[in-house]
């Protein structure tokens, strides 16, 4: 990134990003410094792809026209804490509209990956095509930007994702990678591959923790695009730390929010994994595909029980100190620590735990760890099959696949497997065409095609405005138990306020366990820090608001009706007794809270699309 | 006046899960929360099952659990 002036709101044009075009049908490539149009570019993420994709038409992912577009945020690559985080962005062959047309996606990980792409050159990269054989991209630092070349990935192919990682950095030892599993080879047969990418710890340990850039299938893309893994070399060029920065960082540790997710023996709660101590306090832990039973049987996933079997790490990305991730360690028979079992997080020890009927810690470490080695999206693949568990329950005369039942470990890890190696098409593109096939929608639990997170949809009617993901472009998802507020102006104000702003972490490079909102001044002074350009809250605020707004206007570009715009019909026609949080969720409610929100957001959306 | 007291999650570690304590009368959520030594922000305060405000006072008898408000991810 070239930056010719200090303010990029006077003049966005006075800040200039390197792009780099793949054409992988001819295997050619260019480069040029870009302008920026506006303060969506300059911030990065999903507020510069999307208004890439806005250009382009594209009515089924996978065609040559669809580009796969890979790119970091301002702050990726910085001295500020959590800036590791790089985007993938195209049309997704998993999320489309009911009238077949795919929505554009973004998904975002961490890793060294995104540190190291900037530091090779580029900013940007935009894949277009397809190539005709199985390739990987790598990037090179050179004299003038990034060197490109694209090789021959055969070797690669059937490799578990952590295979992968490990296979290229024996020839790339200054590399960090982007790889995708065997789902996203068979991409044909499974819309829900995702990005691999890796870790230093990764790379040191040999063991396999990766991160992922997981929702709405952009493994599958890569797979499409052949484009099989990306290696991203140069060395180091992580930049000093001024004494502005040092309190910068200190400010990222420090502030209650990030707090929140730092280890228990720092003070914290322990990472996402504490969510469920708090949800099951309202009997609002999914079960069963996120039906609670209102019983103590997901406290065998409780941090107490686990630890009885299991040593716990906490770990954390490259220079992170938040130290979130909560590695689960075998114990040896001596007592010592042996192999990585998997990482716990609340999405996967829910999804693959207390919604398909598994409340036994070692029995979901396998789970997780398949998907990940296998390259899925957790929340997708997770939320598929507690559907089709469901369904097996209601059907148990004409069940699917083998009869599978909530609990049936070993024939649920088969249906993973079987998943991720391209054979379970039924599974592999998603519960809202599964569902669509079997005609019982109504406890399909997706919104607008993309799978719901491990969050109960009646306690947040906001995931019908999330763009990208229920919580990863929507933070509302903890709002009832947090806040208790069951009132309508409560819900348009924080949708459309506070909520819609989460995705701002999206463009700007850091990670949301950051912690706080984009209005708070931590964000400007990173950035003012990090480039030395000036641009106030609110025009940070504002920049991210237009590229939410550009989102949902994109969406009902792409054929989104009303109606679809909603939850799973099961929240309205059958509420859930045994949850203890307020039932406010109801049609009436409902469709005055969309009436309100869309009254604010249509008028600002007009104008965002070429 | 005598109120139950229930914690969750990390809350717990170095204090109780549940536990019946002895407070002044009117005496608010707020006190219960600095008694037991709990960081104020980022709490979610329930009386009876029900969300409250710090400041809110308490009956003999009420139940008050205290929760940390954590985020997805």
């Amino acid at each position: 990134m070239r930056i010719l002036s200090q303010n990029p709101v006077a003049d966005t044009s006075s800040v200039l990003y390197r792009r780099c075009v793949i054409d992988l049908a001819t295997g050619t490539s260019t480069q040029n410094d870009v302008p920026c149009k506006n303060l969506e570019d300059v911030l990065g993420g999903f507020g510069r792809s999307y208004q890439i994709l806005a250009e382009r038409r594209i009515s089924e992912a996978y065609c040559p026209e669809n580009p796969l577009i890979l790119n970091i945020g301002i702050l990726t690559g910085s001295t500020v804490m959590t800036g590791l985080r790089s985007y993938f962005s195209s049309y997704s062959p998993l999320k489309h509209s009911k009238k077949g047309l795919p929505s554009a996606m973004w998904s975002a990980g961490s890793g060294n990956f995104g540190n190291k792409l900037k530091w090779s050159g580029v900013d940007e990269v935009i894949f277009e095509n397809r190539s005709e054989v199985p390739v990987y991209a790598v990037f090179s630092e050179g004299e003038n930007g990034a060197n490109v070349e694209l090789k021959s990935a055969t070797h690669l192919l059937g490799l578990t994702s952590h295979e992968k990682i490990m296979a290229l950095q024996k020839e790339y030892t200054d590399a960090h990678f982007a790889v995708i599993g065997p789902a996203g080879e068979n991409f044909n047969n499974v819309y829900m591959g995702a990005v691999v990418l890796s870790t230093d710890n990764q790379l040191k340990s040999g063991e396999g923790k990766s991160r992922f850039a997981g929702r709405g299938g952009m493994g599958s893309m890569m797979g499409y695009k052949n484009l099989i893994a990306i290696v991203a070399r140069s060395s180091d060029k992580m930049g000093k730390i001024t004494p502005d920065m040092r309190d910068v960082n200190r400010d990222v540790i420090k502030n209650g929010g990030s707090a929140r997710f730092q280890p228990v023996s720092q003070g914290g709660h322990g990472g996402t994994w504490a969510n469920i101590d708090v949800l099951q306090a309202f009997h609002a832990v999914p079960e069963n595909n996120f039906r609670p039973k209102g019983d103590e049987d997901v406290a065998g996933l409780f941090r107490g029980n686990v630890e009885k079997d299991f040593d716990i790490q906490s770990e954390a990305c490259f220079r992170c100190g938040i130290r979130c991730h909560n590695n689960l360690f075998h114990r040896n028979a001596d007592g010592s620590r042996g192999a990585l079992a998997a990482k716990f997080d609340f999405e996967p020890l829910i999804l693959f735990g207390s919604n398909i009927g598994i409340n036994n810690g070692r029995q979901v470490t396998e789970l997780i760890h398949l998907c990940d080695s296998l390259g899925m999206d957790a929340i997708s693949l997770g939320t598929t099959i507690s559907y089709l568990l469901e369904y097996n329950a209601r059907h148990p005369e004409q069940p699917l696949c083998d009869g599978v039942g909530f609990g049936q470990f070993d024939k649920i890890r088969d249906l993973i497997v079987q998943t991720g190696r391209g054979n379970l098409c039924a599974v592999g593109r998603g519960v809202m065409r599964l569902s669509e096939q079997t005609g019982e929608t109504s406890y399909a639990m997706h919104v607008k095609g993309l799978e719901l997170p491990a969050y109960l949809p009646e306690t947040n009617p906001a995931y019908a405005f999330a763009i990208a993901g229920g919580h990863m472009s929507m933070g509302t998802h903890m709002y009832l138990a947090k806040e208790g507020k069951t009132g309508l102006d409560d819900w348009v104000e924080v949708i459309t306020r506070q909520g819609l702003l989460q995705v701002g972490y999206d463009m700007i490079g850091l990670c949301k366990f950051v912690g706080v909102g984009m209005g708070h001044e931590l964000i400007p002074r990173a950035i003012s820090e990090a480039t030395g350009l000036k641009v106030s809250s609110e025009e940070i605020v504002a920049a991210v608001r237009r590229a939410y707004l550009r989102g949902l206007a994109l969406e009902l570009r792409q054929g989104y009706e009303d109606d679809e715009y909603t939850l799973p019909a099961q929240v309205f026609e059958n509420p859930n007794p045994k949850v203890t949080l307020p039932a406010f969720v109801t049609p009436e409610f409902f469709a005055q809270m969309k009436q309100k929100v869309w009254a604010v957001f249509k008028p600002e959306m007009k104008g965002l699309l070429p | 006046m005598q109120i139950t007291v229930k914690l969750y999650g990390s809350l717990c570690i170095g204090r109780f899960n549940s536990a019946l304590c002895e407070y002044p009368d009117h005496c608010t959520v707020l006190t219960i929360v600095k008694s037991l030594g709990i960081p104020s922000e980022y709490l979610i305060r329930l009386r009876n099952g029900s969300h409250v405000q710090f400041d809110e006072v308490v009956q003999d008898g009420d139940t008050i659990s205290l929760l940390p408000m954590l985020d997805g991810g």
